[in-house]
């Protein structure tokens, strides 16, 4: 073959190597997703805010964290045979979009909706996944004993190895630095669900429009909630419990 | 000859498929939906304030004066180890500081003896007043929500208990009547067991001068409020939207200023959805604002090149399994 034939492989595989390398690669020893609703631009904004924070590894406690997953959302990251490649092959998942009770709308237009009372078990005790914690960023999503006399029993199919669910109990104002305030709690190695109240508490957004049926002006509340196990609610990134058993207490804490 | 270009092309195609597939980023497009969807409820007034507005520049608290704040919370720090919650934290550039006296005697079924809320209220007051905390124009602090945490624990696998941990406190700003809307200017105080202070979160900067007023040519008149409304609105959804709302505010988003905006409540039906969804957003007041507010605050490059689509095709477990 003759050199000139020669620089031009070399060049395409020069440029091949190039591409590899500017790919993003996220591997690491505890693993965050992130998944965005495929609807207003916020929530992509809210998703991004979180997981940026663990772009590169970071050391907390004796673990290692750094986002591996970075996903517009579909049904299919939450259910079926598919959601322990997405979801439950993660530690921590970050979800942002619109939500009621139990719900979470992965798209708006056809309306795609996942309901986290018939989703599969997350974590290591049924089918021997990943995930300990996740936080669901939208309206409403995480129900508890205001919304529920018996709140623990709608979460108890999910739950199977899960440590914690955070959220919002009420209606929830995103597009604020609560993202980047929750990631930076949880790299100071705060606790997870106090990590979470408090970025809300220190990032919610008061608006004076709201007006409610009894003609009472309220700013959105953004109520914070989280469903846990007692044995898990000192859980923080550098270091947690182990897997609850199912026939463990759940606890629930909330804002009001 | 024919050969070398046959791998040639061959080496190509390899390099184009790989290049597809690295570069496989961003499938979805939110799709903008049509201004002529958009619709102001047929009694909906703009309410104006009548008073004089202003643009405020906002000075962060000096390190000194952050560092003070270490003594609401020097004497518990050598128990953090015990408890985890034990913390402070400040930063000089957000005017930010956060502290935690310690929560693990709040755990599980721990029933502390709170006040009640409007002694809390009056607790939460007089600390402020002695740690320090109290902004220098107090008179713009304005209580906001009178809340607090509760838990609940199942009893016997059947009966939930519920317990009130902490009352909390949020105090806004108000300047001259007119509330702060918007993440910054806030100050939160947990208070519990026998009324003891248990946390605070103090995010206040301080307003430096009196602030220049805004002139009435330098506001957007109603209608190009309106039509603003209207295109950011179209631009985030596709299905219809009826505005319930729209009030002129100050805002703070934790940037270098307070400046004015139109606050606007919104109802949005989208296609196939049961309920609508109520929405929440903003526009600068000002023709020229000193900063962009809430939505119009840029999504970074990367957000945007790093999202990919995923897959229906099982593929082998990736878990680790690791606890």
């Amino acid at each position: 073959m003759s050199k000139h034939f020669i620089r031009i492989l070399g060049c395409l595989l020069c440029l091949t190597m190039v591409a590899s390398s500017t790919a993003p690669s996220y591997s690491g020893s505890r693993e965050i997703g992130g998944y965005v609703a495929q609807a207003e631009s916020r929530f992509q904004r809210n998703v991004w805010n979180f997981i940026k924070e663990f772009r590169s590894p970071q050391s907390i406690g004796s673990h290692s964290w750094k986002y591996d997953q970075y996903y517009w959302a579909r049904d299919f990251l939450f259910e079926g045979g598919t959601h322990d490649n997405y979801v439950d092959a993660q530690d921590l998942v970050f979800i942002s979009g619109h939500g009621n009770s139990y719900i979470w709308q992965s798209v708006q237009s056809p309306s795609e909706i996942i309901d986290f009372r018939n989703v599969p078990g997350y974590g290591d005790i049924s089918n021997g996944d990943d995930l300990e914690f996740l936080i669901i960023e939208s309206c409403s999503t995480v129900a508890t004993a205001p919304e529920a006399s018996n709140w623990w029993t709608p979460w108890k199919t999910m739950f199977q190895g899960m440590h914690q669910l955070l959220g919002f109990r009420t209606l929830s104002y995103s597009d604020n630095g609560i993202p980047n305030a929750f990631a930076k709690n949880l790299k100071n190695n705060q606790k997870i669900w106090e990590a979470w109240f408090d970025a809300v508490n220190t990032e919610r957004t008061w608006s004076y429009t709201h007006t409610e049926s009894s003609g009472e002006v309220v700013p959105y509340p953004g109520y914070a909630s989280g469903i846990m196990y007692t044995s898990t609610a000192n859980d923080r990134l550098g270091s947690y419990a182990a897997d609850p058993s199912p026939s463990q207490g759940f606890w629930t804490v909330w804002q009001h | 000859m024919k050969t070398r270009y046959k791998i040639l092309f061959a080496v190509l195609v390899c390099f184009g498929v790989f290049s597809i597939s690295m570069f496989n980023t961003q499938y979805f497009q939110p799709t903008q939906g049509e201004v002529a969807n958009v619709t102001f409820a047929e009694d909906l007034k703009v309410e104006f304030q009548d008073k004089p507005l202003k643009l405020f520049q906002l000075q962060p608290p000096n390190k000194e004066e952050l560092n003070r704040h270490r003594g609401l919370v020097a004497k518990y720090l050598p128990n953090a180890k015990q408890d985890p919650s034990i913390m402070f934290k400040m930063d000089a550039r957000s005017g930010l500081v956060v502290f935690n006296r310690g929560m693990e005697k709040y755990n599980g079924e721990y029933r502390p003896n709170l006040p009640e809320p409007k002694e809390a209220a009056d607790i939460a007051m007089n600390f402020l007043k002695e740690s320090g905390m109290m902004p220098k124009d107090e008179e713009q602090l304005k209580l906001i929500h009178n809340g607090g945490l509760r838990a609940a624990y199942v009893e016997g696998g059947k009966r939930s208990v519920t317990v009130d941990k902490l009352r909390t406190l949020t105090y806004g700003r108000q300047i001259d009547g007119i509330p702060v809307t918007g993440e910054g200017s806030k100050i939160v105080i947990n208070v519990g067991d026998n009324g003891e202070i248990v946390s605070g979160i103090l995010k206040w900067k301080h307003i430096a001068g009196e602030g220049k007023t805004i002139s009435p040519r330098e506001l957007k008149s109603e209608s190009r409020a309106r039509a603003e409304i209207k295109e950011l609105i179209a631009k985030e959804f596709k299905g219809k939207a009826e505005i319930k709302a729209v009030q002129q505010l100050y805002y703070n988003g934790n940037g270098r200023f307070i400046q004015p905006v139109f606050a606007f409540e919104a109802m949005i039906y989208t296609e196939g959805a049961k309920q609508p969804i109520p929405y929440y957003g903003m526009i600068p007041a000002m023709n020229q604002p000193a900063e962009l507010v809430g939505i119009q605050r840029n999504l970074s490059k990367e957000a945007q090149e790093y999202i990919k689509q995923g897959s229906t095709k099982q593929l082998p477990k990736q878990s680790d399994n690791q606890d």
